[in-house]
């Protein structure tokens, strides 16, 4: 249940190349006054639901819990400080993880789900910051495909382009329509994650 | 650019989207630009009219016929880059063994860019502070072949126009181009403009072909007659060099060339972007969510306007905001309000910490607090105050554009009065330890020294904004203590026995001062530092700052009565004493550069101004650069003529990932004199009271929801 092992792994990597690889790093880090002074809040769960996720391209496994509702947003939260906020299962940020998603606009893809097969294309837009924390936002065109069923569930690719990148989104839906499964975008150095939605 | 996002941006987006060619940037020429071999753009030797990623800092070595050196590049704008050498020249004086180490500065400046049919244009300037044993000027043209093929040609004057060199095409506009006069060595930093662009001109030229992604071939004309150096260093057989240059890390190139028909040379070049972090926004951890009144579980109890009601409040609270790196200042429940004072120990950003203070606000507080009000303390007085509505919390947590919502919704104003301390904030005592780097560069015997040891850092809180500090160092290794030089200075010797100090002072007492800081009225801070305020001088400072909260422009004054200290650095004084003090202006130019000017009397009582640039990257970077003259003559001041350097800070942060406001600056000077040497107390108020008013706060405000 480590999100976070990897990056501070690299940490770690980084600090020795840069000659501070004294052994132990984080407390050669705190005596330093260089960190570690920020806590990892214990997760006070509001509900039974749980989602399993993992982000191949970290190779990070998780089981999160929800700590937060606002609206029809939840925040989910694991154990070593990491959250995805999640619009009815469609990711629109994440904590924690580095390169994170700050925002981002759930309607058009939830909508684009409910409809037809032939539905018109969608804007998306999401947030990042820059290496100067500076806000930037991307817009996207989304487009989903005739979908098909798929183990029980109905599964729709959500194709999403810019002039720069895309990514493909995949949902599984129950038949009422919930979201069981998902494969969704993170960011260029997290890529994708796998979501199991586990209703309590 | 956020601005668009609450009406027009969907149009403007949208535009975007179906606007743009997609690729656009891949179709474009592949040609890398390199660092030459005096580390500014260009190919062998020559110059190329193109330029480097905007804030790119490198540092290239290169050495042939027993010349080395080391540049420090800095591409200031996407246009102009500016660059600090150090070069040993082995060879320079005929049948002399000596070396010469030389610094010198360049700048270069790409004053248009290719078009379809011109060529992108350049202009430089070599060594035009130094002793001049590179010094030249050129102009230069470069165009794009194809995707893979480049050429260059341009005019060099000086250095660069003495192989080939004819008549001076500017002397059609008058005739005293035709001559460069010999420039007045003696004592180098003068800005020698009357010779610029004067004497002979001659061509230059090359082609670069960029072979692989990686690999750059390159064939130059280079113009240079190398005049200076002594003829037997090395044989010049022919004005063209061959080089290939390879790419072994994103940012690392080594270049390996085959020079003036007999000379072998090499180079590598590294360079960072203080835009890139690697650790891209950060490793700490997530934020505490929002709680929405309303929401289960929110501590939902009503506060009725008990005290004891309070006190449970602001523990909970503290230990909350403790957790999340945030030190409770002052709390103070009123009927729909809570004020908060807060001191950011953690966050390079201040809105981060407003942003998470106003996160853990909402997960505690009863739900009749509506606003918050939140004000930003440093030493004991609060800089800054944020009202931000409850509901704003709720409602942008998860908007799209939620930062800058939040940010146009928050009041920023500047705080009446005294800040209110919980009763077990003072006084408050604290120590640590740390390991510390000093350093001394360009001394001809050893260009490079450096202790390192262990400080250890007092600080006592009395009340708010009276503090007592002090440090003492001691030296675990180093060989600062083997310079040798006396200093030759004509001026009251008030830097210039730094060497002294250094072999004296071991154990040292860096500093130890009583400091008060308070606000004397709206937009103006204060600060009256009275002890060892460095580790040469200890007297009394005192500091006046007018800095309203909205603005780019501040004013100070600082007023000082010092007395030199032992070169021991213990508790005693030498005979001599100057009041010394300046007046300052402050100015936040936009896109990050700062500039600052201060005038006023030096610590050798020499009277003058200082003029500083710097560009501040969002996350903290600063590169920047300051000259400092005064009525002291140039041949008085000595080696260099007037003070100047060069400076650079580094977040750790950046480095680490990690959130924390420590971070390492670093003063360059080509060398340290006493004319226009200023004293350095800690606590100055600008930088302290900067980072918490509106521009730094919009700026950083990015992080509010992190």
């Amino acid at each position: 249940m480590s999100l976070r092992t990897r990056s501070l792994l690299r940490a770690a990597a980084f600090m020795a190349l840069a000659g501070l690889g004294l052994g132990g790093c984080e407390r050669v880090m705190s005596a330093l006054d260089m960190g570690g002074n920020v806590g990892r809040l214990e997760p006070a769960l509001i509900g039974p639901d749980r989602l399993a996720v993992t982000i191949p391209a970290t190779g990070a496994v998780a089981l999160l819990g929800p700590v937060a509702q606002n609206g029809d947003v939840t925040v989910w939260q694991t154990l070593d400080g990491i959250t995805l906020s999640m619009q009815r299962d469609v990711l629109i940020g994440t904590r924690g993880l580095g390169e994170d998603l700050m925002s981002a606009d759930a309607e058009g893809v939830l909508a684009l789900l409910q409809a037809g097969a032939d539905a018109d294309p969608v804007p998306h837009f999401r947030s990042h910051l820059d290496g100067e924390d500076q806000t930037v936002f991307r817009s996207y065109y989304c487009f989903r495909d005739a979908g098909q069923p798929d183990a029980g569930l109905r599964r729709i690719e959500i194709r999403c382009t810019a002039p720069h990148n895309s990514f493909t989104n995949t949902f599984w839906l129950d038949a009422s329509g919930v979201i069981m499964l998902s494969r969704q975008w993170i960011s260029p150095t997290q890529q994708y994650m796998n979501v199991r939605h586990i209703r309590g | 650019m956020r601005g668009y996002a609450a009406t027009g941006f969907g149009w403007v987006l949208t535009a975007a989207v179906f606007a743009a060619s997609p690729g656009l940037s891949e179709d474009g020429p592949r040609i890398d630009t390199g660092y030459n071999s005096y580390g500014y753009p260009g190919m062998i030797d020559m110059p190329v009219a193109a330029s480097r990623p905007d804030g790119e800092l490198a540092f290239s070595v290169s050495s042939f016929a027993g010349q080395t050196r080391n540049t420090l590049t800095f591409q200031l704008t996407p246009r102009l880059s500016g660059s600090f050498r150090y070069a040993k020249l082995e060879n320079l004086l005929p049948g002399g063994t000596k070396a010469l180490y030389d610094r010198s500065f360049s700048v270069h400046f790409r004053f248009a860019d290719e078009t379809a049919w011109r060529p992108a244009l350049a202009v430089g300037l070599n060594d035009f502070l130094g002793t001049g044993v590179y010094s030249s000027e050129y102009v230069v043209a470069t165009k794009t072949i194809g995707e893979r093929l480049r050429v260059t040609g341009g005019l060099g004057w000086g250095r660069l126009g003495g192989s080939g060199g004819f008549t001076n095409p500017l002397s059609f506009i008058n005739d005293r181009f035709e001559t460069r006069p010999e420039r007045d060595i003696g004592r180098g930093g003068d800005v020698e403009s009357q010779v610029f662009f004067r004497g002979d001109a001659a061509f230059f030229g090359g082609v670069e072909w960029q072979a692989t992604d990686k690999l750059r071939l390159t064939a130059e004309y280079s113009s240079d007659s190398h005049p200076d150096e002594d003829p037997a260093a090395f044989e010049r057989k022919s004005q063209l060099n061959f080089g290939a240059t390879y790419k072994v890390a994103p940012m690392t190139d080594i270049s390996l060339r085959y020079l003036y028909g007999s000379e072998i040379g090499v180079q590598i070049s590294t360079a960072l972007n203080p835009k890139t972090r690697p650790f891209h926004g950060g490793r700490e951890p997530a934020p505490p969510p929002v709680f929405p009144r309303g929401a289960p579980s929110v501590a939902a109890l009503s506060w009725t306007g008990q005290v004891e009601e309070s006190a449970a409040y602001r523990t909970r609270v503290a230990e909350a905001l403790d957790a999340q790196g945030v030190r409770l200042h002052g709390f103070t429940l009123a009927a729909d309000s809570a004020r908060i004072e807060i001191e950011n120990l953690t966050y390079p950003q201040e809105a981060q910490a407003v942003g998470r203070t106003a996160r853990v606000l909402t997960r505690l507080l009863p739900p009749q607090i509506e606003r918050f009000d939140i004000a930003l303390v440093s030493a004991g007085v609060p800089v800054t105050s944020l009202a931000i509505r409850r509901a704003d919390m709720e409602d942008f947590e998860h908007d799209l554009d939620g930062a800058w919502k939040s940010f146009q919704h928050a009041r920023v104003t500047s705080p009446a009065g005294r800040s209110t301390p919980l009763p077990d904030r003072y006084p408050r005592f604290e120590w640590n330890l740390k390991p510390y780097l000093s350093t001394s560069l360009f001394d001809p015997d050893d260009p490079i020294r450096a202790d390192f040891g262990a400080e250890l850092r007092l600080d006592y809180e009395v009340v708010p904004g009276l503090e007592f500090t002090g440090a003492v160092r001691k030296r675990i290794a180093g060989n600062l203590d083997e310079s040798t030089r006396p200093s030759n200075s004509v001026l009251p010797r008030v830097r210039s026995n730094f060497n002294l100090y250094d072999k004296e002072g071991d154990p040292s007492l860096t500093d130890l001062t009583a400091a008060y800081y308070f606000k004397p009225g709206k937009d103006l801070y204060g600060r009256v530092t009275g002890g060892y305020l460095e580790r040469m001088f200890g007297g009394i400072s005192g500091e006046v700052l007018w800095k309203p909260v909205y603005s780019p422009l501040a004013l100070g004054v600082e007023v000082n009565y010092v007395k030199q200290r032992d070169f021991d650095q213990r508790f005693g004084f030498q005979d001599y004493d100057v009041a010394t003090g300046h007046a300052s202006a402050y100015l936040e130019l936009g896109n990050g550069f700062h500039a600052q000017v201060d005038a006023g009397r030096y610590l050798a009582k020499d009277w003058g101004a200082t003029f500083a640039l710097d560009r501040e990257f969002g996350n903290g970077w600063r590169v920047g650069a300051f000259a400092t003259f005064t009525d002291v003559s140039f041949d008085d001041f000595g080696e260099g003529s007037f003070d100047k350097g060069i400076r650079i800070t580094i977040p750790i942060s950046w480095i680490t990932g990690e959130p924390t406001r420590t971070d390492y600056t670093t003063t360059i000077r080509p060398v340290q004199r006493d004319g226009g040497a200023r004293l350095d107390v800690g606590g100055r108020l600008y930088e302290r009271v900067r980072p918490l008013h509106k521009p730094a706060l919009e700026r950083g405000w990015g992080r509010f929801w992190r």
